[in-house]
């Protein structure tokens, strides 16, 4: 119980690169790497983002998706990488790379990762991308009735599958992923209600990295949305999670990012001290069209002001109006 | 065109040359994995250092390159660890720049380096992710109240780790089974009510006490507002073993109530109400008599003045303006009451109330049967509690409107 048997989607099912001695496979670790640098150069030199981002966006979902052997399930074991450390040091650093790596890169750019090659983030970009079109046609009304409808049923819907599927022994060990996700999503009913409510959902995201980690600390695996959905083995939580993630996409942009994603809380810490960050060159602005706001797929930014917790470096404020990305050191 | 490649060729010749450093002179002697691994963190150094040595004093850069020799240094006497070893310099390369990090992550990679043990490599990532918690939520500090925070922290995790181990201890399944027992359904509904109904007879003899205590002077209040107390004080068991010598079947009071009105009080809902009201009732009476000693006598005296009699200015005035108080004091006199378990034990065997249930399932089976009850028990409770407080939040917003 616990796992369900998908179709093998991988391209590669063994190690590409490995580390002498060992069946660890440093590709996901080069890629992220990569595509790291790409979009940092990107961001930086080219005159007009949105091509290269969605290009980036695209190489990164088929890498982790069809190309590499583990995807983001390195992640969720990083913490016993401490405990084989001076022990068998080789392990240790499969379990802990790609969690410094991410660590690394919010410390260069901030949450690069989730804006350019997060691939929940690209999955929920693509669906958030059409919902936007349909959205357009209706009236105010249906859209907030579908919402507040979806919403809903986003969450009966999960509790639904979890009695379904879940094993019988372990409930927080396997649940994690369902139990954090569902939280998150009771309070979006409220959103849709009460807007003022929408600043203290957001610290839903450092509630659900420190619960986390308390659960790690207590010695039991965590799962997320991201954890083993690509795999070939499919972890039953992550999973559901995960279709709770695709439906809240519909009903508000990057939901899943913007309230419940504890990797985005991290990178909320780090983000204010990353070197790289999107900076506008007039601050406090004078135009405020708001058009730079109404882009924000996370709704980071309040007249050109922006919230660098939030921030995905998506770039499309900065395509659509003189914000500039602005190196700044701190000395 | 020729500028733009100038610097490009300027950009990438320390690229350059390090990778063929690594091509020509380590492969002989790490692996391709390592290399690469190490190739990287490299060049994570390397970037910060064009990036450091223009903002930078002389002497702090010279300091980072130290460093950095030094993490080279032990990559090559310890060649086997060559991974994390790599992936430590590029966190420190990083890290640089913010001193107070760099000391975190010194200190956790001393911690997990040194000791062997988990839970020590652990706690210095809880303390450190902890610390991090309190300066991002805490803008306005000092170090008194950190220090403080300090040690309210440590009783908080106290209190709160058990409650959430018990609450996720047993699965969903488990839960909806335990859901669906007949004698837990039953259990259940006798304690919401008899609970309830204890907190509505202490409501109907408390209010009045209260008053009449928190309104007049009399020789003799403090010894009274002590007495209130006992119950508070006084051990379950004690309590469960005075209250049976008071209704229990072969004491006066219990043989002549059951003389004359044919009820048996042990093993039956009057003795669970009345061991909860016992117990839980010391709450609201505390509550209500310092909502009404605090409340304004003023009004009173006004209502007074302008004709109203003392029971039209008592239900008018002062029972309004105590009226937030009274609830919070009702809220909490329910939830003793929930989970009021020894004295019951004591006092009715026979129907459970929840509290009971849970431990007779732990004398019976052990942890394993008693867990999934207790964790709904939590559930409901939390659930009941959060919505009632929420009452008193919005009593108290009426209040304050309504002035």
């Amino acid at each position: 119980m616990g796992t369900i048997d998908a179709p093998r989607i991988k391209l590669f099912e063994l190690p590409l690169i490995k580390l002498s001695g060992a069946a660890i496979d440093l590709a996901p670790m080069i890629m992220l790497i990569l595509l790291f640098i790409a979009s940092i150069l990107a961001m930086y030199y080219a005159r007009k983002i949105k091509p290269w981002r969605i290009l980036i966006q695209t190489l990164s979902l088929g890498m982790f998706v069809f190309a590499a052997h583990q995807t983001m399930c390195v992640l969720r074991t990083w913490i016993f990488g401490f405990q084989a450390v001076g022990i068998n040091d080789t392990i240790a650093f499969a379990l802990l790379h790609i969690a410094v790596i991410l660590i690394f890169m919010a410390l260069v750019g901030g949450a690069v990762f989730c804006g350019w090659i997060c691939p929940v983030g690209t999955i929920q970009d693509i669906i958030s991308f059409f919902t936007l079109k349909i959205k357009k046609q209706l009236s105010t009304k249906v859209i907030m009735g579908a919402d507040v409808t979806l919403s809903i049923l986003s969450i009966v819907v999960l509790c639904w599958l979890s009695l379904i599927y879940a094993p019988a022994d372990f409930f927080f060990s396997e649940n994690v992923s369902i139990l954090f996700t569902v939280a998150g999503l009771a309070g979006i009913p409220f959103i849709m209600i009460a807007p003022v409510l929408e600043k203290k959902l957001r610290f839903f995201r450092y509630i659900s990295l420190f619960g986390r980690t308390i659960i790690i600390l207590i010695g039991i695996h965590v799962t997320n949305p991201g954890c083993t959905v690509f795999e070939t083995e499919i972890d039953y939580s992550a999973s559901i999670s995960f279709l709770g993630v695709l439906m809240t996409a519909v009903i508000i942009n990057r939901a899943y990012c913007r309230y419940i994603c504890p990797f985005g809380a991290v990178f909320g810490f780090l983000a204010p001290k990353a070197l790289f960050r999107i900076q506008s060159d007039s601050l406090p602005c004078r135009i405020n069209c708001g058009k730079c706001a109404s882009k924000c797929p996370v709704g980071a930014l309040d007249k050109a002001h922006i919230e660098y917790s939030q921030c995905v470096f998506c770039g499309r404020c900065v395509d659509d109006c003189t914000h500039k990305v602005v190196m700044s050191v701190e000395k | 065109m020729l500028n733009w490649l100038k610097k490009l060729i300027r950009l990438l010749t320390p690229l350059i040359i390090l990778g063929f450093i690594h091509l020509i002179g380590i492969s002989s002697i790490f692996g391709p994995g390592e290399n690469i691994v190490l190739f990287f963190a490299n060049t994570a150094c390397l970037f910060f250092a064009i990036i450091y040595k223009p903002i930078f004093s002389r002497y702090r850069f010279t300091l980072y390159c130290l460093g950095w020799a030094f993490g080279l240094g032990t990559i090559f006497l310890r060649p086997d660890s060559a991974p994390v070893m790599a992936l430590y310099l590029a966190m420190y390369s990083a890290l640089f720049r913010t001193p107070r990090l760099l000391c975190h992550f010194g200190t956790f990679v001393m911690s997990i380096e040194m000791t062997p043990q988990y839970f020590t490599q652990i706690w210095p990532l809880a303390v450190i992710l902890i610390e991090t918690l309190y300066y991002s939520l805490i803008k306005e500090r000092d170090k008194l109240s950190s220090i403080f925070f300090l040690l309210g922290f440590m009783l908080i995790g106290m209190i709160l780790i058990p409650v959430l181990g018990i609450l996720f201890s047993s699965s969903p399944q488990t839960l909806a089974t335990t859901w669906q027992e007949s004698v837990v359904q039953n259990a259940l509904a006798t304690s919401l009510l008899t609970a309830t109904t204890a907190t509505i007879i202490t409501l109907i003899f408390g209010i009045p006490l209260a008053y009449a205590i928190a309104k007049t002077k009399f020789y003799g209040r403090e010894i009274i507002l002590t007495l209130i107390d006992l119950p508070i004080l006084v051990p379950q068991s004690v309590a469960g073993i005075a209250l049976l010598m008071v209704f229990g079947p072969k004491t006066t009071i219990g043989l002549n109530i059951y003389n004359y009105f044919g009820l048996e009080i042990v093993n039956s809902l009057f003795a669970i109400t009345i061991a909860q009201i016992f117990v839980s009732a010391p709450f609201l009476l505390r509550a209500a008599t310092a909502t009404f000693s605090e409340s304004d006598h003023r009004l009173e005296k006004v209502s007074r003045a302008l004709g109203a009699t003392h029971s039209q200015t008592f239900w008018r005035i002062s029972l309004p303006m105590a009226l937030p108080g009274i609830y919070g004091g009702a809220v909490l006199t329910w939830a003793r009451a929930i989970s009021e378990a020894g004295t019951i034990i004591l006092l009715a065997n026979e129907p459970f109330t929840i509290s009971t249930l849970v431990n007779f399932r732990f004398q019976q089976f052990g942890t394993e049967e008693a867990a999934p009850i207790a964790s709904l028990l939590i559930i409901i409770c939390l659930f009941i509690f959060t919505i009632l407080n929420c009452g008193k939040f919005y009593l108290a917003s009426n209040d304050s409107k309504s002035r």
